[in-house]
């Protein structure tokens, strides 16, 4: 990145030798103004200190939650924690103690990685088995980071649930915790550096208190910060819509829409995810873009635009059933590996598709001489979660939970209920590569409250898998039926 | 030097060059200039200590910098209130630089921090990850995202810009 006559070397030239008339104050001016404010500051009886830039200064420290405070309290201005302005009038919650990362081991990372790619197939065969003729569109990484987040705030029967759903029975929530952040230090620091960005943030309500054992753990394991919002009004949803397009470089600007949240909601955790990488150099340099007909699993053909290329540097398999194609981006670390049923439906593929089975294609991938094409794709889904969470043995938690780790015993934790899982995801595949964008929400409320749900259903026949070719892990997968519906 | 001569000729000799870093970093040529023409008095007012440092430019710039990132979450807020534009839609700006300027709007504010310390002021990745308080990997994962997104919205040939990523 620092060699010269690079092209954004080149474009920033400009900036650099500017000669536009501008009108400065003169350096009497400025220092008037330096004195004038320093007079007024020390004539002043109450001491505020500098919250905005204070913001900034304390970047590199962790976020915690406060304890104690009445609802609409001022901001302070002197103890450990601080009180800055958050995306769209909340409150960002700092507190001036560093904590230290807490990471996993390298079995606790593989025990990780080989359950998120079961409950990657999982939950892809359940929401497909909902959706028979239409795309399905999910980031299990996304959603299982955010339940593992939660599963740390749970107890009893409802963190044995999240485990259950999470297939990671195997794993204390503490080790999971610790073997995520240990996984994505390796995939956001390493050689596949800028092509994954990874976010956490937890939103409490206003004035609740949160035990700080959760605060400080989530800190360590998963990096998050934690915003107080207004949960009674719409604000929270915009404020953590916000939150998401800033993380999601804006591919995603709604994970929730006005009122769904409910206004008893006390706590939401979030994710989200950005993927954006280029296939890997020289891979599609010759392939044409033209439109060609595609076969949905039901109704007549379409016409969509396809990526049509014949090379020798592709990996294929041809198995009983089914045609793979692997497709890596720059890196090499990461891979779309494309997966098409011969002689049956996507969703027998799907039924019966096990991690095992998963293995099975890419032992047999191998390089040789093909013809491919693929279509384009722009798809995007903003659906719920829970019912194929609850079919994977959530179904207790969303009518009556144990979150007294998350917010103790005096608010009645143990008759909470997770309010849902909401996630939103973008998928943009074409020539140059791939952007994939996920956010995920899931809210704590009392368990009498009710909150509302949105599903949204595209066309499409194969399976379409982001993953990490090392660990397996699966960031984004997808069951195509109709690019053209898309 | 005496005190005072010294910050006028730091004043002198940087304020244009922050302020074309400032364009880059906000989209808003007029607003740089005042949020430089800040950061030079809150500096003044800590003179004594910053005249020591090794780099005093990188101070005003860091002021200047968070500056403007507290004041575009407070627009931020204001236009989410109404509905949210396309952020490349913010800026009117008809100088020649509109294109990088309007590319530049359209990355997370981190990515575009990143991007204008490292190409325009010319910082190294190491010293701009001490300045943000992150990881060096996070600043070149900002980095490597940044340059996709500005040569996807360029549309810098896919060639030079693969070149420079194999």
């Amino acid at each position: 990145m620092d060699e010269h006559n690079d092209w954004l070397d080149n474009a920033f030239e400009p900036f650099r030798h500017e000669n536009r008339p501008r009108d400065w104050a003169g350096i009497e001016e400025v220092q008037r103004r330096s004195t004038r404010r320093r007079r007024r500051r020390l004539a002043a009886t109450s001491g505020g200190v500098s919250v905005a830039l204070a913001a900034v200064l304390v970047v590199g420290f962790v976020s915690f939650g406060s304890r104690g405070r009445t609802p609409g309290s001022l901001p302070e201005s002197s103890g450990a924690i601080q009180r800055l302005a958050g995306p769209n009038g909340s409150v960002h919650l700092v507190a001036d103690v560093k904590v230290s990362a807490v990471l996993g081991t390298r079995a606790s990372e593989e025990a990780l990685a080989a359950a998120e790619e079961r409950f990657a197939l999982q939950l892809t065969r359940a929401e497909a088995s909902g959706t028979p003729t239409g795309n399905v569109l999910l980031s299990p990484m996304s959603a299982h980071i955010d339940l593992a987040m939660l599963e740390l705030g749970a107890a009893g029967a409802t963190a044995q649930e999240i485990a259950t759903a999470l297939q990671s029975s195997g794993l204390s929530a503490d080790t999971q915790a610790a073997a995520w952040n240990g996984l994505l230090q390796s995939l956001l620091a390493g050689e596949t550096a800028g092509e994954l960005h990874v976010a956490n943030s937890i939103w409490v309500r206003d004035g609740l208190s949160v035990e700080a054992r959760f605060l400080r753990e989530t800190a360590e394991t998963f990096g998050n910060n934690t915003y107080e919002a207004d949960f009674e009004s719409n604000s929270a949803e915009q404020a953590i819509n916000a939150w998401v397009a800033e993380e999601t470089a804006g591919r995603i600007k709604v994970l929730y829409q006005p009122g769904d949240l409910a206004a008893s909601t006390e706590v939401v955790l979030a994710n989200a995810l950005h993927f954006h990488a280029a296939w890997q150099k020289g891979l599609f340099g010759q392939a044409v873009v033209e439109h060609q007909p595609f076969y949905p699993s039901s109704g007549s053909s379409v016409s969509v635009p396809m990526v049509v290329d014949s090379q020798d540097a592709l990996s294929f398999a041809q198995g009983t059933g089914y045609d793979a194609v692997q497709l890596p981006y720059t890196n090499g670390r990461f891979a779309a590996l494309l997966i098409e049923p011969t002689g049956g439906s996507i969703g027998s593929l799907l039924a019966t598709l096990d991690p095992a089975g998963l293995s099975g294609i890419v032992r047999a991938l191998h390089s040789g001489f093909i013809s491919f094409s693929m279509p384009e794709l722009t798809l995007s889904a903003r659906r719920s979660l829970d019912e194929p969470l609850s079919s994977m043995g959530m179904a207790q938690a969303f009518n009556s939970a144990d979150f007294s780790p998350m917010l103790g015993q005096l608010l009645g934790a143990t008759n909470q209920q997770v309010g849902g899982v909401e996630q939103a995801v973008t998928l943009d595949v074409n020539k140059w590569g791939t952007d994939a964008a996920a956010a995920t929400g899931v809210s704590v409320q009392p368990s009498d409250a009710h909150s509302t749900t949105a599903t949204i259903a595209f066309d499409h026949p194969y399976l379409f898998l982001i993953r990490d070719t090392v660990t397996g892990t699966i960031l984004f997968s997808s069951v195509v039926n109709n690019p053209a519906g898309a | 030097m005496a005190r005072a001569e010294e910050f006028a000729e730091l004043y002198e000799s940087s304020r244009d060059r922050l302020a074309g870093q400032l364009y880059a970093l906000t989209g808003d040529e007029h607003g740089a200039v005042d949020l430089v023409e800040e950061a030079f008095v809150r500096t003044w007012a800590k003179w004594d200590r910053i005249a020591g440092y090794d780099d005093p430019e990188a101070f005003v710039r860091r002021v200047a910098f968070n500056l403007a990132k507290n004041q575009w979450r407070r627009v931020k807020r204001t236009l989410l209130r109404s509905s949210p534009p396309d952020r490349a839609q913010v800026v009117a700006d008809p100088s020649e630089h509109q294109d990088l300027v309007a590319a530049l709007m359209t990355l997370s504010t981190k990515e575009r921090e990143a991007i204008v310390l490292h190409y325009l002021a010319g910082r190294p990745v190491e010293v701009i990850a001490a300045e943000m308080r992150v990881p060096s990997g996070t600043v070149k994962s900002w980095l490597s995202r940044g340059r996709s997104h500005l040569a996807e919205r360029l549309r810098v040939d896919d060639a030079e810009e693969m070149t420079h990523r194999g």
